[in-house]
């Protein structure tokens, strides 16, 4: 992480993610007045949709490089490129520079951008002389590690140390943390008896950890085990970290619905 | 006629672009790196020092189930031996192999102790042999065929009682490989790494002992370098 | 003709796996187990990675110039006396090792554990020749008396449980007299020993796989724990190995890196019980092993990978730590599969060795959560692999009509951000307003993939986009 980031000023540009902006609005709010917290100023460049995965795990190179460049070419004027997801941010920073391999044009562009997008959790983990977060949070979590998140942006540790910072919030951890929740894109669908145990075995598992709530990273596994624990009639609730760590847990959970709202 | 070798090997080679013959630089570097050009890379763990293998040895061998007892001198063996079947409910018999080496063992102080010198077959239980070098690293025992020491008598009988000499423990794999290189010619038929007794996972992932080979290893380690 | 696979039915062949008690109760020892055994095994040995990382270059290094390390391979093993024989598929295999078998008039052979010869369906070949193949390593002799195929590649009936063992045992070894049913793991274990004693020494040839070629000294290796691949090599008069071109490597030094990571990888071990080297046949004065010794060197569509994006592929060390971690195949088992190799490796493999058109259902049917590529000690890119054949299927068109409708009307969408703008802000607003109560969708007709198994969570409201938009409108 470089100085320029402790400028009050310094520009940061949200990629929101389609399911964020589709499902969770409050994902990129939260997101948004955590950076502003922390001095930043957010941009939301407009022409954005999806970093093409869809595509790209179908086997449609061709399909996903266009979705891609138009990417890049949106987000290309900017320094920082965060992301609330890290399957988005993986997508971008690691397979677009696969994707562009022996493209001319591209192969150097995506490089110089892949360096630029940065996963959340993994961004704010970074930021130096960072004062600590004070969220009102009160309640006991798991933390759901996605295969992304864990593997590709490599966030494991940081996020826990986060949310250690809240006071009132604490952590119980799965049994099996390594484990994929069964989303996986088009899998889910795709496959859905195959996709139904594996979110069955990570709800089981929530469940037994004695956790409230279930935070994580990234929404495709949120919906998935979220859609899962209310179809077995089960309490947890599920929320992306980012909403906790910036005090905004008004909102209902992932597919509930709290009495209180308007 | 175009055979299936070459019609493989042209396939491999067209798909590496190198369809011409190598230039004869590359055969070198490619010749030398048979020779040994590449440093093995052997972790910590297998780069002991001399006066530490024999303890590394006898804990890696427990590791992998084999019993262990160490001697002071050849004529402990028979002693030792007798104890050994005794104390696990062995019958008093053993097969010795017919080599020089062992040939010098005094088996006689122990009548009651049945000693056969032949090569071992199914039907004998307990056979006594001498192993080429040892590896500390993994508690292995290295074997090599030979006229002496035909291969099977390794697999054959239920229970191997095994002479291990210290001065010929080694710290890794890749230093037996370097005391067989300067010692023998010619490979042999087999070269076998033996790491305890036989095992299986095959039912149900349970570890047992004894599945097609010997269901128990005891190592006799001759402290000859005392 | 290779086995016939039915890895086009994976959905029905999954779903019958996940209903399947038994199968689930015999997966269940997968995930105590071999994952611990591996994690403790690894804290052993600190250099781990950088161990990984070299005998990953060893094989690259070996494909770089591999005709040539075949070739000096060949020239060593036949100075000391073997022959080796070059299949280019799966027939001339079968048919190089009958003609060696009738040579020598045999009736019986003894296999040690070998999923080429899997690969190849050699036993059926065998039997219909009038040759009775008898496999050795505990787990295949399971698989074959029950009369069906490998769900594991080390373990291969790692779908039974041990009552299923002691069901099978009893049936097939009651006329042999073995009249008692034995229930512990130990009692099954002696008497597979004791009816598999007598089949090694009945036994006119033995045949073995190969975990290694060594082109430095023309040997063949075996990696094993029983000790069954000795026995099979040792005791008939002919030894045959059959290998693919994959398995070479330059020198036993090579070997013991690439061990240090296998084992560990495999069975949690630092090393395997037996590691056997085999050079030609016996010496003239040896008193035991093989008067002939054949290695039958296959290639069966590997070499075409050679140079491309899948060569990485070939690096498989068949440890079977992917599908140990694989969540699929956890839920699924090996059969599933429907062919000779399940899990990651076979979703990466497969559709190179039987064609991506009877396959295409295995490079798919996985989350892409990457632990397998994590666990791989020889670090194949599995979920990279996979993807590139997802895109040999997609420029084949395999993927059905409407899937790909769907998808180009999504791109078409999402090339064009003002008009996905405005339609997605539409169905987020005609989802929110059918939006029961709830908060959730249990069915939903679009969706039925996901409703099957899980509600659908409703959206919170107006898209994020739309909402950004109304609140900056001055565009920044």
């Amino acid at each position: 992480m470089n100085n320029e980031l402790k400028n009050k000023k310094t520009e940061i540009a949200l990629f929101v993610t389609c399911l964020v902006d589709l499902f969770r609005p409050s994902v990129a709010f939260a997101t948004i007045k955590l950076l502003k917290e922390y001095g930043y100023t957010v941009v939301v460049p407009k022409a954005q949709s999806c970093c093409g995965q869809p595509a790209y795990n179908s086997g449609d190179y061709e399909g996903a490089k266009k979705v891609a460049s138009a990417v890049i070419n949106e987000f290309d004027k900017y320094k920082n490129v965060i992301v609330p997801s890290g399957s988005c941010a993986g997508m971008m920073a690691k397979h677009y520079v696969d994707l562009f391999k022996d493209d001319p044009e591209f192969s150097k562009k995506s490089l110089i951008f892949s360096k630029k997008v940065q996963e959340l959790i993994s961004f704010l983990s970074k930021i130096p002389d960072r004062k600590k977060l004070h969220s009102n949070f009160k309640g006991t979590i798991t933390y759901h590690d996605s295969c992304s998140s864990l593997r590709e942006a490599g966030v494991k540790h940081q996020a826990r140390e986060l949310l250690q910072e809240i006071k009132g919030l604490k952590i119980k951890e799965l049994k099996h943390t390594e484990v994929c929740c069964g989303f996986g894109g088009t899998f889910c669908v795709k496959y859905p008896q195959i996709s139904e145990r594996m979110v069955s075995e990570k709800v089981a598992d929530a469940e037994a950890s004695g956790a409230e709530i279930l935070l994580s990273g990234d929404l495709g596994c949120l919906m998935n085990i979220a859609g899962r624990a209310s179809r077995e009639g089960k309490k947890i609730e599920c929320r992306h970290v980012i909403e906790v760590m910036a005090d905004m847990t008004s909102v209902s959970p992932i597919g509930k619905k709290m009495k209180r709202e308007k | 006629m175009i055979t299936n070798r070459e019609r493989i090997l042209s396939k491999i080679k067209s798909n590496l672009g190198k369809e011409k013959d190598r230039a004869k630089i590359d055969i070198d570097i490619l010749e030398a790196r048979l020779k040994g050009s590449m440093p093995s890379l052997i972790p910590k763990r297998g780069i002991i020092q001399q006066d530490k293998l024999l303890e590394k040895f006898e804990s890696s061998a427990r590791g992998v189930d084999s019993s262990v007892s160490i001697i002071d001198d050849l004529s402990e063996i028979p002693k030792e031996v007798k104890y050994y079947l005794t104390q696990n409910n062995i019958a008093s018999k053993i097969v010795v192999l017919p080599n020089k080496e062992l040939d010098s063992i005094d088996w006689n102080k122990y009548p009651t102790l049945e000693v056969t010198k032949k090569f071992p077959d199914e039907k004998d239980e307990t056979v006594f042999v001498s192993s080429y070098v040892a590896i500390a690293e993994t508690g292995t025992i290295v074997q090599l065929s030979s006229s002496e020491n035909p291969i099977t008598s390794h697999f054959l009988p239920d229970n191997s009682i095994v002479l291990v000499k210290a001065s010929r423990i080694v710290a890794a794999a890749e230093d037996a490989f370097k005391v067989m290189r300067k010692e023998i010619n010619s490979i042999p038929r087999t070269i076998t790494l033996i790491s305890g007794p036989s095992r299986t996972g095959d039912i149900a992932l349970n570890i047992e002992l004894g599945a097609h080979g010997p269901r128990k290893v005891h190592l006799l380690i001759w402290n000859d370098t005392k | 003709m290779t086995v016939n696979p039915t890895s086009n039915n994976f959905k029905e062949n999954a779903k019958k796996a996940l209903a399947d008690d038994n199968l689930q109760a015999a997966l269940n020892n997968l995930k105590g187990g071999l994952i611990s055994k591996r994690k403790e095994a690894i804290k052993r040995l600190p250099e781990f990675d950088a161990i990984s990382t070299r005998a990953k270059n060893i094989k690259d290094e070996v494909f770089l110039d591999l005709d040539f390390y075949l070739e000096k391979f060949e020239k060593k093993t036949i100075e000391y006396g073997g022959v080796v024989h070059w299949a280019e598929d799966a027939n001339d295999a079968k048919n190089i090792i009958l003609e060696l078998l009738k040579s020598i008039n045999a009736k019986i052979m003894t296999k040690g554990k070998t999923l080429i010869s899997e690969e190849i369906g050699l036993n059926e070949f065998l039997e219909e020749n009038g040759i009775e193949p008898v496999e050795t390593d505990l787990g295949e002799y399971i698989v074959q008396i029950a009369g069906e195929k490998p769900s594991h590649i080390i373990a291969p009936a790692l779908h039974k449980t041990k009552e299923n063992v002691a069901d099978l045992f009893h049936e097939i070894h009651s006329p042999l007299g073995y009249k008692e049913r034995q229930n512990s793991a130990s009692a099954l274990v002696a008497e597979a020993r004791s009816v598999l004693r007598k089949r090694y020494l009945e036994a006119d040839a033995g045949l073995t796989g190969a975990n290694f070629l060594v082109a430095e000294t023309g040997s063949t290796a075996i990696v094993t724990n029983e000790g069954n691949g000795d026995l099979t090599q040792s005791l008939p008069k002919m030894h045959i190995v059959l290998a693919t071109i994959d398995k070479v490597v330059p020198t036993l030094e090579d070997v013991s890196t690439i061990l240090r990571v296998l084992n560990p990888s495999a069975t949690g071990q630092d090393m395997a019980t037996y590691v056997t080297f085999s050079t030609g046949p016996k010496r003239r004065d040896d008193n035991a092993g093989p008067d002939q010794f054949h290695v039958v060197i296959l290639d069966n569509g590997r070499s075409d990978l050679i140079g491309t994006d899948k060569q990485d592929v070939l690096r498989c060390i068949r440890c079977g730590a992917c599908m140990n971690h694989c969540p699929v195949y956890g839920a699924v088992g090996g059969h599933a599969y429907g062919w000779v190799y399940p899990g990651p490796i076979g979703a990466a493999l497969n559709p190179a060795l039987i064609g991506i058109e009877k396959s295409h259902h295995l490079p798919n049917a996985s989350t892409f959560c990457g632990r397998c590529e994590e666990v791989c000690p020889m670090q194949i890119p599995l979920p990279k692999i996979m993807r590139h054949w997802r895109n040999e299927e997609w420029k084949k068109k395999i993927p059905k009509y409407s899937v790909r409708l769907v998808l180009k009307l999504w791109l078409f969408l999402v090339l064009n951000p003002v008009l996905y703008r405005i339609v997605s802000s539409i169905f987020v607003r005609i989802l929110s307003f059918f939006s029961p109560q709830k908060g959730y969708f249990s069915n939903l007709p679009f969706a039925s993939g996901w409703t099957s198994v899980r509600d659908f969570p409703a959206p919170e409201g107006k898209s994020f986009l739309s909402q950004w938009e109304e609140e900056h409108d001055d565009n920044k």
